[in-house]
């Protein structure tokens, strides 16, 4: 079989994200579940609330759809984010001759 | 196990995000040698007498090497990865769900410092994009699910390999162990942050933190060795197998 590459990754990064994730318990997660236990979920405040809140793409009216946009939105920014900071850490450059 | 703003007061915040930057800066300068090579500069000459050709080196000189292009790749698939592995919260008992923190399945994969780098972009990108996590908490989540993951997982991964290798499952079961306890040592870490915040009294806290995130845990350990065990199966360079991860 031919040899993984981190394009593999990303390409199974974005089915996971746009179509898996859409099957995701909506069940609270275990911080939350204990702060309502134990009521200070209310504490919480949201002064930034993000641009795709609740990870729903803004402006699409069907939640399944804007979910699913804003899985492969999220994979792409973090995709984005990693690639951007090598290349900009580590200059990518081929090998000099002179100093 | 995103903590949201308000939940922690100003001096866990900034102590946290001190601790995090720290950390993040640290990770920084050790996973740079990763992507460099050392590499003879020469000079060119012109002809001379006698002749010297070009043999000796007039100095060195780093440069990226092929490696580390193909490892900046592979970190950003690793992240996305992670990023949408995480959106999947999968039910436990009880009306309660969990998701996958990544740490050590990135620490595996590309090594303990590329893995905290990764998981800090994920998370940073969560809290930007999506509001997940809060701002002022950031610090505080990079602490619980970045640090305690990669570093701390590895570590744990590396003794548990040690105390195993003799036996013939023992490099996944180590992954499984450290997978799982990462989930703990996360929840504890943010259950003492949220004591220390006064949000809510430490035992009752973590006493009720653990009871979730001990489940939690086992759905992490059992995703992070399918997903290691499929790359390995299909010949991804992994971190786990080499002693020496600075070379991932």
């Amino acid at each position: 079989m031919k040899r993984l590459q981190g394009i593999h990754l990303f390409l199974g990064a974005l089915i996971i994200g746009g179509f898996v994730s859409l099957f995701a318990s909506a069940s609270p997660d275990g911080l939350e579940k204990v702060a309502e236990e134990q009521n200070f979920l209310s504490q919480g405040i949201a002064f930034y609330k993000g641009v795709m809140q609740d990870y729903a793409f803004p402006r699409i009216a069907d939640g399944r759809l804007a979910a699913s946009f804003a899985g492969i939105a999220g994979t792409l920014l973090v995709c984005a984010v990693l690639a951007g900071a090598g290349r900009a850490l580590f200059r990518l450059k081929s090998p000099r001759e002179d100093q | 196990m995103h903590i949201p703003d308000g939940f922690l007061n100003h001096g866990v915040s900034v102590v946290s995000a001190s601790a995090a930057l720290t950390a993040v800066g640290f990770a920084l300068r050790q996973a740079r040698q990763g992507f460099l090579e050392k590499a003879p500069v020469f000079k060119a000459r012109f002809a001379t007498f006698p002749p010297s050709g070009n043999a000796d080196a007039q100095g060195w000189q780093y440069h990226v090497s092929k490696w580390g292009q193909q490892k900046m790749w592979r970190m950003a698939g690793v992240g996305s990865l992670i990023f949408a592995a995480q959106m999947v919260n999968f039910p436990i008992a009880g009306g309660t769900s969990g998701h996958l923190l990544g740490g050590v399945l990135a620490a595996l994969i590309l090594g303990p410092y590329e893995a905290l780098l990764i998981i800090s972009a994920v998370l940073l990108v969560q809290a930007l994009a999506f509001g997940d996590g809060g701002i002022m908490a950031l610090g505080a989540n990079v602490v619980n699910m970045g640090l305690v993951g990669t570093l701390g997982g590895y570590g744990c991964f590396i003794l548990l390999r040690n105390i195993l290798k003799r036996y013939k499952f023992g490099l996944w079961t180590s992954a499984w162990g450290a997978a799982w306890l990462s989930v703990v040592v996360a929840a504890a870490c943010a259950s003492a942050e949220l004591a220390l915040s006064g949000t809510a009294p430490f035992m009752r806290v973590f006493s009720a933190m653990l009871e979730y995130h001990m489940v939690i845990g086992l759905g992490e350990a059992v995703i992070t060795v399918v997903i290691l065990r499929a790359l390995a199966r299909r010949n991804f360079p992994l971190a786990m197998f080499s002693g020496k991860h600075s070379k991932f």
